[in-house]
């Protein structure tokens, strides 16, 4: 309930900004967030940009066995620090604070970027990416080397907040993670000296400790990955990107650490009218991901997962979108999971939106007793302070 | 033999022109049209954003990344307009040439006085408000004198060898510019710098009163309007107000970049009537249901008209945009049909 309070008090915080014209000194705004902006006024500076996204959810689930719950939660703060170091190397660093599941009995893992630290009522803090860019390279290269999301496909390198859902798509949980695969090492990307399409090939070379598919506690255990991306204007007014990506690296389940593989392809269609732009638009997602490894008894598997998710702003502040899934898992291809979602989404300015919808799922296997469930959510997400603009 | 020669000759010629034209990259069309009257065949310009594209909202394509990749120099508006879809482009472009802070790199608004100056850093409370200044400076055309000739002083700074052709061209410029302004006679007479330092002063009608020359240009057609009352949809025609000693009396956003609400519109409705104002200045890319209600409810005109090169039938240099400008509002004063 308190959550549930809280939500409320900053959403109507958020639609502040929205309404009624008042200056920015006025004792009536909002206090807490005033308080909040104007700390992060305060440290920031031209060079340095703090930023902190705040993301919360209630929803009601309910079980195909009749079972049912319902949950106000704080999922996440994510605090983002950007400075440019010097004309060709920039940092960039983005803590998440979030509640974690219970870790398994063991050492926790070593080294900065890796570490989670413990907070209060199961919260930890750790950097979820960490990295340094170096943008002074010859020959249309740019390299990165830290802690980075994998670049696999679109939404695996979104952070949750610019992902148009409230959760990743299945298949993205089911093979690389509930969040996404993250890995520390570097990162090498080109731009493709034609004119059209944009093309841009990024290989990573990343230790990913806790992806689904991939393993590796020690330095030589890398993952290797390989993207393209290409775009291509079809008009001034949308743009069809087609991408490939593949990735190989030690098998998270094979015991004698042979190696596994996932490939995928990605394909978005956007549409947003040059006069109109700021009143509609279209974005539709499509990624296919397919992946080969072994499972904990040394059987082969071949399993692949799709989504295609369309979503249409149909006024300044609303936009409306859906989702549908459908993923086997990684470990046993026989069994699969379907999901289908339908969500608005309201931005009462660029800070914040609130967003609602249901979402269903379906499986061939039983989880936790239960065959699939459908829940209704709310989610609430707004920020403060400096955000770097997102990737196309 | 010949014709082969002929052929070697003509694309050598080819050749050096075209490594000896400067490839820039505007960010607005306006800015792209004033590189063009200045720098003429030396220069080969492309903008970001369109003349009808609302500029605080542009989505960094990629195909922005490649035009800037190529660039000698990038020019912005500055004023943070840009900085949703710059730094993206800019980083991505991995041109060294053209990343901020090199010669390069060329902020339009460094030489203008800005407006609406707050301090300190965006505020989502003040809505989508630009803490060092209004960044639509480029509406006031001595503002569009300035930065033709920050334009031009840069472009003679990468191509030392066309500095004579750029100044001249930039003279011409500040010529057709003031001529526009003040009209042929005032400006043949006294010189463009001395009007606008009159007119700066309030004392312009004085001055040509003195010389018994007429007001003309767009000086003269907008005499007749001063202190006239006007409402915006945006606040992007606070410089252009100002020029023109035109007080904008009510915006339809209660706060920049906020869509108006429905308290909100009540209270420009009561202010249009108590004022018994007469246009509503909209920009293309807006939604006219707002300003159409209010027009219905006060009978004020709704004037749609572009605040950027190529927004328009009417607006396809930097010289014609004013001219649109001005030719719409003051017929809306008037009370003709623009």
């Amino acid at each position: 309930m308190r959550t549930m309070l809280l939500m409320l008090l900053l959403g109507s915080g958020c639609a502040a900004a929205a309404a009624e014209a008042r200056p920015a000194s006025d004792p009536q705004a909002p206090p807490g967030l005033s308080l909040l902006g104007r700390g992060f006024e305060a440290i920031q500076s031209d060079n340095l940009q703090v930023g902190a996204i705040f993301d919360f959810m209630c929803d009601y689930t309910r079980r195909r066995d009749g079972s049912s719950w319902h949950e106000l939660s704080f999922r996440e703060l994510e605090l983002s620090l950007g400075a440019r170091l010097s004309p060709y190397l920039r940092f960039d660093t983005f803590l998440g604070i979030a509640r974690e599941e219970e870790e398994e009995e063991g050492k926790p893992p070593r080294g900065l970027l890796r570490r989670r630290w413990d907070l209060c009522r199961g919260y930890s803090v750790g950097p979820e990416e960490a990295y340094l860019t170096f943008t002074g390279l010859p020959g249309g290269l740019t390299a990165r080397a830290g802690k980075m999301k994998a670049a696999i496909g679109w939404a695996n390198t979104q952070h949750s907040h610019a992902l148009p859902w409230p959760a990743q798509p299945l298949v993205v949980r089911n093979f690389l993670g509930e969040e996404a695969m993250v890995g520390e090492g570097i990162e090498l990307s080109w731009l493709a000296p034609w004119n059209q399409p944009y093309t841009e090939l990024t290989f990573q070379c990343l230790r990913c400790d806790e992806a689904v598919l991939f393993a590796g506690d020690r330095w030589s255990d890398r993952t290797r990955v390989v993207h393209v991306k290409n775009v291509f204007d079809l008009n001034p007014s949308s743009t069809i990107e087609a991408g490939l990506s593949a990735a190989t690296g030690p098998d998270s389940s094979d015991p004698k650490g042979r190696h596994a593989c996932l490939g995928g392809i990605d394909l978005t269609y956007k549409w947003r009218p040059v006069e109109q732009g700021l009143y509609r638009s279209l974005a539709w997602r499509t990624e296919l991901l397919c992946a080969r490894k072994r499972n904990e008894v040394g059987e082969r598997q071949h399993a692949c997962g799709i989504y295609t998710a369309p979503e249409y702003q149909f006024a300044r502040r609303w936009s409306v979108g859906a989702r549908l899934d459908y993923s086997q898992l990684p470990d046993d291809r026989r069994l699969h999971e379907k999901g289908a979602s339908v969500y608005v989404t309201f931005r009462p300015n660029e800070y914040c939106f609130w967003r609602a919808g249901v979402e269903r799922t379906t499986r061939n296997f039983e989880q936790d007793g239960a065959k699939g469930d459908t829940m209704l959510f709310l989610q609430l997400n707004f920020g403060f302070g400096a955000h770097r603009a997102h990737k196309y | 033999m010949r014709t082969a020669t002929c052929l070697m000759l003509a694309v050598a010629t080819l050749a050096t022109t075209q490594a000896g034209t400067l490839r820039v990259v505007t960010t607005t069309t306006d800015l792209k049209s004033l590189v063009e009257l200045v720098g003429g065949d030396r220069v080969e310009v492309t903008a970001v954003a369109q003349g009808n594209q609302d500029p605080h909202h542009i989505e960094a394509k990629p195909s922005y990344i490649l035009q800037a990749r190529r660039a000698d120099l990038w020019v912005r508006a500055g004023l943070d307009l840009e900085i949703g879809w710059e730094p993206i482009i800019l980083e991505g472009s991995r041109n060294r040439r053209v990343q901020v802070g090199t010669q390069g790199h060329l902020d339009a608004s460094e030489g203008i006085e800005p407006l609406n100056v707050r301090g300190g850093l965006a505020h989502p409370i003040a809505g989508d408000i630009h803490p060092r200044g209004n960044p639509h400076y480029w509406v006031d055309p001595w503002n569009g004198r300035l930065v033709a000739k920050a334009i031009a002083d840069r472009l003679a700074k990468l191509a030392p060898g066309d500095a004579e052709f750029l100044a001249g061209r930039l003279k011409e410029f500040q010529r057709r510019l003031d001529e526009a302004m003040f009209g042929p006679e005032a400006v043949a007479k006294l010189g463009g710098i001395k009007l606008w330092d009159t007119q700066r002063g309030g004392q312009l009608d004085a001055l040509l009163a003195e010389h018994k020359l007429p007001v003309g240009g767009w000086a003269g057609k907008m005499r007749p309007f001063r202190g006239a009352k006007i409402v915006t949809y945006h606040r992007s025609w606070v410089y252009f107000a100002r020029r023109f000693a035109l007080e904008v009396a009510a915006e339809l956003e209660p706060k920049p970049g906020v869509p108006p609400s429905p308290a909100h519109l009540r209270d420009v409705m009561s202010k249009v009537q108590a004022g018994k104002l007469r246009a509503l200045l909209v920009e293309p890319f807006y939604d006219l249901r707002a300003p159409n209600l209010v027009a219905e409810r006060t009978g004020i005109k709704v004037l749609v008209v572009t605040l950027s090169v190529g927004g328009q039938e009417g607006a396809g240099d930097y010289l014609a945009l004013i001219t649109n400008i001005v030719d719409k509002l003051s017929a809306a004063l008037k009370g003709d049909t623009p």
